[in-house]
């Protein structure tokens, strides 16, 4: 493996603090807060605004500490594929041992500062999922299992459930629901990306789902787990968790990614296909999860208002 | 007391101010990490502390 870049004959360049700020997937943990946010939004019940923000801070650091042992672990294959040879690692930028340190850092003060300013259920889900994904996913089940997309998204399915107990301070059926959203959203999402990037993974041997089992099996998989999500994000709104706000907004969103995944599960494509369809569906999977989850703090305000 | 690195190697000035500019732009945003991180702490404490007196929890 790389290590930073060396000065002189014996002392190695520190590495620089955008780095390490790299090593956090800054683009991951936007989704992270915004769908934490979303679920402490939501949530019934009040929370001063100081420990609000301590536990979306708490959610970011620890994603970011999880982000960082995932580079960690994942060097050597990140030095392998395109999209990720030029990670602070791969690249030699900095040293793997710095990598591990801020990212146990990262992951222990978040858990610590959760479980103090707010409360011990929100820190102990938040350690969880940590372990679920620097571990869980990243160690066993992604270089293992075709299926690690669809466990590992357990991973990213954690902030909105640890937002909603930081204000509630319990589990109910409501959080377990939005966590169950962002599982069974994350295969499609996931897959859809996969199928234009397959060529990287297939090199590093990471079985992702159209390597080992091939893009037909992978389509219709796709489209079999929009099907299945459509009815999971309107369960909240049967059960009387959400409004009418929330209702609605999840049915039209859900109709239209099971129309793009129909599009991408039902296509047979050439050697030479630019994927537009796949690319498409990955592009709205984004777009879907943030307008679903900003109707659920939509519909919770409605409801504290009264509009519904 | 730490040693320094860069007092038992020998690099030329351009190395060493790089070396240098890199430990500065660290060292000011871990500053500024720590500064947030009491100012946060001490912002728990004080809605702690009102949230016990007031009954609150």
């Amino acid at each position: 493996m790389d290590s930073a870049p060396p000065l002189g004959s014996t002392v190695a360049l520190p590495a620089e603090w955008r780095d390490f700020f790299a090593l956090t997937k800054p683009r991951v943990m936007t989704l992270v807060i915004f769908s934490g946010l979303c679920g402490l939004l939501a949530a019934p019940g009040e929370i001063h605004p100081i420990l609000a923000f301590t536990a979306i801070l708490c959610i970011a650091i620890g994603a970011g500490g999880a982000a960082a042992l995932n580079m960690w672990w994942e060097a050597d294959l990140d030095a392998g594929m395109k999209r990720t040879s030029k990670r602070p690692l791969p690249s030699g930028r900095m040293d793997p041992t710095s990598a591990r340190d801020f990212g146990f850092a990262l992951s222990g003060a978040s858990i610590v500062i959760m479980g103090l300013g707010v409360n011990w259920l929100a820190a102990a889900i938040l350690a969880f999922s940590i372990f679920y994904y620097a571990w869980i996913y990243t160690v066993w089940l992604k270089p293992r299992t075709p299926q690690n997309i669809v466990i590992g998204g357990g991973a990213g399915a954690f902030p909105p459930l640890i937002g909603w107990v930081a204000v509630t301070g319990d589990i109910t059926l409501m959080p377990v629901l939005l966590f169950l959203i962002i599982f069974m959203w994350t295969p499609p999402h996931f897959w859809a990306l996969a199928l234009f990037v397959q060529i990287d993974y297939a090199k590093v041997g990471i079985p992702m789902m159209p390597v080992v089992a091939g893009e037909k099996s992978t389509r219709r998989q796709i489209l079999i787990y929009a099907l299945l999500l459509l009815p999971v994000t309107l369960a909240p709104w049967w059960i009387g968790g959400t409004g009418w706000v929330y209702g609605v907004s999840a049915l039209v969103l859900g109709l239209i990614f099971v129309l793009l995944s129909a599009q991408v599960g039902l296509r047979v494509t050439g050697s030479d296909d630019k994927m537009l369809p796949e690319k498409r569906l990955f592009g709205y999977s984004i777009l879907y999860l943030f307008v679903l989850f900003g109707m659920l703090a939509g519909d919770r305000l409605a409801t504290v208002q009264g509009w519904q | 007391m730490m040693n320094d690195p860069l007092d038992h190697v020998h690099l030329s000035k351009e190395e060493s101010e790089l070396y240098r500019a890199r430990q500065r732009s660290r060292n000011k945003v871990m500053g500024i990490v720590l500064g947030s991180l009491a100012i946060l702490f001490f912002a728990i404490s004080i809605v702690k502390i009102a949230a016990q007196v007031t009954g609150k929890h």
